[in-house]
């Protein structure tokens, strides 16, 4: 509490003097150290001379290859100490920036928060809207967003505070989505059936895909790659879980590949057409279903072939690339000589599978027929509920009361839980990757500090940010519920709230209610 | 147009209020117990939010109060339309700025050289008698008198080079040039509401009690009072500001207590009477249970 007293007094006067003098101190720099810039009123933007080291990286934007900058990354930069801003061949001080930057374009709100971030370190851009959707992102395809997007600039620069432009802000978000998707679309046919073929619950496309790379491998260089892809077949099969049991089978089941390709890719082509489907009808862009066809070409038969040397007919030349010329009709292709080189990895890798199946053998036996990866797995699933039956326990299942979860059930941790739950924790919405954009949209895509970051494909961000005044009211549970499942990537939402020049965050995000695992 | 010049300038930009210069936000603070909120960069630690710099964002009431008691005025900037002789001037200014610098910087040179001049003569001296120390070794017959030569040199000798005029230092302003802008005195309309009116009757009756105000946001509250200056002193109450005769519901009564409680402060609910008094109420939550 204030005493009044003399020593406190002096305190307190120490300290405004030391408040005054570091608030005093200019901002100075070598005049060669500073980007230079010009605002125009028209634009409401800076357009820079050259691009800082410092910042181009994760700040402002090109069109018709001018670089520019929007004003309040400027008024940061001018800050920062960094930029000096030009108008009318005078230089602006950081209060005629207040002036001029802060409009229609800029609120003094969206600058704070936005200074706010940056000061903290965090990577800040306008929100680019909804870049990629769950798919793609799980298989990685949102990586693959290139020159187009920069082209277009920058989609937001006039819409971005007035609630009232949202109509025409969301009609140029669409249209960067579906430039987005056009793109990913242009680069499936570039990485082909691959990339579709990472999702491991599709193990069938897996195998046929492989397969269908080492046979237009196999003419160009030979069996070596071939082997090489193989190999990706083998990794592909272990990442799934079940799947070391199955390497055994892992022969049988490619065999019969060939008659289901077909289909296969029938079905790969209605998965692409689920994630494309919206923006092709906008874009009118066709998915072409693939030229090849499969029913006419001979893939070396891998499985059939059990000795080490495994002949390989020549393929039709119209398979392979103009360049190539197969000399021979045939090639002779030993397996041993280029699967695992080293000797004692392959001794290793024989006594594991020793270890593995040899006791197992009578298991499998009894459905080594089974033709493909879901045969094999209703197979496994008959031989459990086989063996596991009620009548080990029979004590148990004897009376009305019997006990939650039956043995043959008992797969995983995950199923276990499944069967003790009560009450369904779902209270969240469906996700629907067709959901409409809601009525309001994040400000700002705010990234952590990182090396990697790269403004034209700046990836799924580390949280958006609603900015909001002290005496607006949030946008509704609805709105914000409508966000979540527009976005659908658990990115959280904060909310920023501006009272007079302090910025406070507050995060809502959906979450259900946690289920206790305990291992063991 | 003149002002008053001791009076402070606050700045209108886009409907809030800001102070610029460094000596009026400490006389505000120190004399008149108004704190406002700094909202820029530090020029000298840029990179943080813990300390923040010029400008300084006051609230409408603080604007209000100032005005009343006669101690500022609001303006607005209007650009000047920009003439030749003003760009010309700009330029003379720079040119006049370089060669300021350039001065400056050899005067500060030549000082360093002096400073240093015996460590120059040495390192000459040294340089000179390896030289000779070479060429006798070559067969030459050097006096041994050459080497105890002394080296005459003044400051002037030692060539300074002159200032680059990319690296001469420029600013970037805080403030406004007063001579490419004018001021223009704005009409202030706070407070026009109802809640805006019961907000700053409250403001300005805590204000003349000697209390410190900030905003109250942080709390959930319309202002902070604090019984000292904020740098060193804690605040004891929140004061929220409720109509008289509004009712206030049972939940709100406990989020209000609990939340007071959790930050160890008192909250004040505030209000103005049927006989235009203002009323306090204190909220705390008791915990018989």
């Amino acid at each position: 509490m204030p005493d009044g007293s003399w020593i406190q007094g002096k305190q307190i006067e120490k300290f405004h003097e030391e408040r005054e003098k570091v608030l005093a101190e200019p901002r100075v720099q070598k005049k060669c150290d500073y980007v230079h810039g010009l605002w125009t009123n028209e634009s409401r933007l800076v357009e820079i001379e050259h691009e800082g080291k410092s910042f181009w990286k994760n700040m402002g934007f090109t069109r018709n290859g001018r670089k520019f900058l929007h004003p309040e990354e400027a008024l940061f930069l001018m800050e920062m100490n960094v930029l000096q801003v030009w108008y009318n061949f005078l230089p602006m001080s950081i209060e005629g920036a207040y002036c001029r930057f802060l409009g229609p374009t800029l609120t003094l709100e969206f600058h704070q928060v936005y200074a706010h971030l940056r000061r903290m370190g965090y990577v800040v851009i306008r929100h680019r809207g909804k870049l990629a959707s769950r798919y793609e992102r799980e298989i990685g395809l949102d990586k693959y967003q290139k020159k187009k997007e920069r082209q277009l600039g920058d989609p937001m620069t006039s819409s971005l505070l007035t609630k009232k432009n949202s109509i025409e802000e969301l009609a140029q978000m669409e249209g960067l989505e579906n430039c987005v998707t056009d793109k990913m679309c242009e680069h499936e046919k570039v990485a082909g059936e691959e990339i579709v073929a990472s999702e491991n619950s599709q193990i069938k496309m897996d195998c046929a895909a492989s397969i269908e790379k080492a046979h237009s491998q196999e003419t160009e260089i030979g069996g070596n790659e071939e082997m090489g892809s193989s190999l990706i077949l083998q990794s592909h099969m272990n990442s799934i879980k079940d799947s070391a049991e199955c390497l055994n089978d892992n022969v049988t089941s490619l065999s019969p590949v060939d008659d289901n390709i077909l289909t296969t890719f029938k079905h790969s082509d209605a998965t692409n057409s689920a994630f494309s489907s919206e923006s092709r009808n906008a874009s009118g862009f066709q998915y072409k279903s693939s030229a090849w066809d499969f029913r006419k070409i001979a893939f070396p038969n891998f499985g059939a072939e059990c000795g080490d040397v495994i002949k390989i007919q020549r393929s039709e030349s119209n398979l392979t690339p103009g360049h190539v010329v197969c000399e021979l009709d045939c090639y002779d292709f030993n397996r041993m000589a280029h699967i695992n080189k080293k000797k004692d990895k392959k001794k290793d890798l024989e006594r594991d599978r020793k270890l593995k199946f040899s006791n197992n053998n009578s298991r499998f036996s009894s459905y080594q027929n089974s033709r493909n990866w879901s045969e094999y797995k209703v197979c496994l699933y008959n031989w459990r509920s086989n063996n596991w039956r009620q009548d080990q326990f029979p004590h148990l299942f004897a009376d009305g009361l019997q006990p939650l979860v039956r043995p043959e059930l008992a797969t995983s941790t995950e199923a276990i839980l499944q069967q003790l739950q009560v009450i369904k924790s779902s209270t969240k919405p469906p996700r629907n990757s067709k959901a409409d954009p809601p009525a309001v949209l994040p400000h700002f895509d705010v990234y952590s500090p990182n090396k990697k970051f790269k403004k034209t494909n700046p990836g799924t961000p580390d949280f958006r940010v609603i900015v909001m005044r002290c005496d607006e009211s949030p946008p509704d549970l609805k709105t914000i519920s409508d966000i979540d499942v527009y976005f659908d990537d658990d990115v959280p939402l904060h909310c920023a709230v501006v009272d007079a020049g302090t910025v406070m965050f507050n995060t809502l995000s959906f979450f259900t209610l946690p289920t206790e695992v305990s291992l063991g | 147009m003149s002002f008053d010049r001791g009076k402070t300038t606050i700045t209108l930009i886009n409907g809030q209020c800001f102070v610029w210069n460094s000596k009026q936000a400490r006389f505000l603070r120190e004399e008149l117990r108004i704190v406002g909120t700094l909202c820029g960069s530090l020029p000298r630690a840029p990179m943080q939010n813990t300390h923040l710099g010029l400008p300084l964002q006051l609230m409408p009431e603080e604007v209000t109060l100032l005005l009343e008691k006669g101690l500022a005025e609001v303006v607005e900037n209007t650009e000047d339309v920009i003439t030749e002789e003003m760009k010309l001037e700009y330029k003379n200014k720079e040119k006049k700025s370089y060669k300021r610098q350039v001065e400056l910087y050899t005067r500060e040179r030549q000082e360093e050289i002096k400073r240093k001049l015996p460590q120059i003569i040495a390192g000459k001296k040294a340089k000179r008698n390896k030289v000779l120390d070479e060429r006798r070794k070559n067969g030459e017959i050097i006096d041994d008198s050459e080497f105890e030569k002394e080296i005459e040199m003044t400051v002037e000798d030692v060539g300074i080079p002159t200032l680059q005029e990319a690296s001469m230092l420029m600013e970037i302003p805080l403030a406004c040039d007063p001579s490419t802008t004018t001021p223009v005195l704005v009409k202030w309309t706070y407070p026009k509401s109802d809640k805006e009116v019961l907000r700053y009757r409250v403001f300005r009756d805590l204000w003349d009690k000697g209390h410190y105000l900030t905003s109250g946001s942080k709390f959930g509250g319309d202002f902070i009072a604090y019984p000292g200056d904020p740098s060193r002193f804690h605040s004891l109450f929140i004061v929220v500001c409720k109509p008289h005769s509004a009712s206030i519901s049972g939940i709100e009564l406990i989020t209000m207590g609990r939340l007071g409680t959790n930050v160890k402060k008192t909250i004040v609910l505030s209000s103005v009477d049927e006989n235009d008094k203002l009323c306090y109420t204190s909220l705390q939550w008791t915990g018989i249970s």
